[in-house]
């Protein structure tokens, strides 16, 4: 399996009041991954108790680049460093919401969902320490 | 009695291609979130994060959730972000280098020892951007 990537991310937001003021951010930038061995990606299953979405990195890997989006209609969920339920709460997602991060750590990452079993759509990639 | 309601919106774009080219994923998510109208704050801003961790959130932000965004703007060192005051333990929500960002509806209570976002580098002081919009409860 090849094990050097070119991860590209960009995004905006805007928030908004009912008198029609707005702000607005946005960004955009690249990661040249090298020698990584973790790429996660595509859709799992979140029960209420906690759910691994990537283990911890090893060997080369210095941290991951995580997102992970609530394909629920009706329940929210929490992700979590170090994996533990309700410790070190990185995002609350309602339905429809996403998040994306970046974390140099060696931590897993761990998700829960607050009353059923939600799924979700998520990659989380390991990054080096050149990244 | 006035109320404030508010909607955030966000968009992005993530792909990861390997060496020979192929693409691996690549997602687009979007979403608007409903009307707030408990909201109390929409703020934004450039910040200095000093050596010793700060804060960008006021304290009438929602601890519940807060759509929150932060990129760092400078161009030498990371900044991390946390929920509270713990700059330097393993409770950052993101750990940041020049020109990346981050974004997530955070809780800005989780780890039960305070009420706001920080940000901090250990090294120098880093210029961040950042916008923060009170969210529904959970």
């Amino acid at each position: 399996m090849p094990s050097n990537y070119t991860f590209n991310a960009s995004m905006s937001c805007s928030a908004t009041s009912s008198t029609g003021y707005t702000q607005a951010q946005s960004g955009a930038f690249s990661l040249n991954l090298t020698q990584i061995n973790q790429v996660e990606s595509g859709r799992m299953e979140i029960g209420t108790s906690n759910t691994v979405v990537l283990a911890a990195p090893a060997d080369t890997g210095i941290g991951k680049v995580v997102y992970m989006r609530n394909l629920d209609p009706v329940n929210f969920l929490e992700v979590h460093s170090v994996a533990t339920v309700d410790t070190d709460v990185i995002a609350i997602l309602e339905p429809g919401e996403w998040f994306f991060t970046i974390l140099r750590d060696t931590q897993a990452v761990g998700a829960s969902a607050d009353t059923a079993v939600i799924d979700v759509e998520y990659f989380a990639v390991e990054i080096d320490t050149n990244a | 009695m006035a109320v404030q309601s508010t909607s955030f919106t966000a968009s992005g774009t993530f792909s990861l291609t390997d060496a020979n080219g192929v693409v691996v994923f690549s997602y687009s998510p979007a979403f608007t979130s409903q009307a707030n109208a408990a909201s109390l704050v929409l703020s934004t801003g450039e910040h200095l994060a000093g050596t010793t961790a700060s804060e960008i959130a006021l304290p009438e932000h929602n601890d519940d959730r807060v759509y929150c965004f932060v990129k760092h703007v400078d161009s030498d060192h990371s900044v991390e972000v946390s929920p509270a005051l713990q700059e330097g333990t393993s409770k950052e929500c993101a750990d940041l280098k020049p020109g990346e960002f981050f974004f997530a509806p955070m809780e800005l209570n989780s780890d039960g020892g305070g009420a706001s976002i920080t940000v901090g580098n250990g090294t120098s002081a880093q210029k961040i951007q950042y916008l923060l919009c009170d969210a529904i409860d959970n």
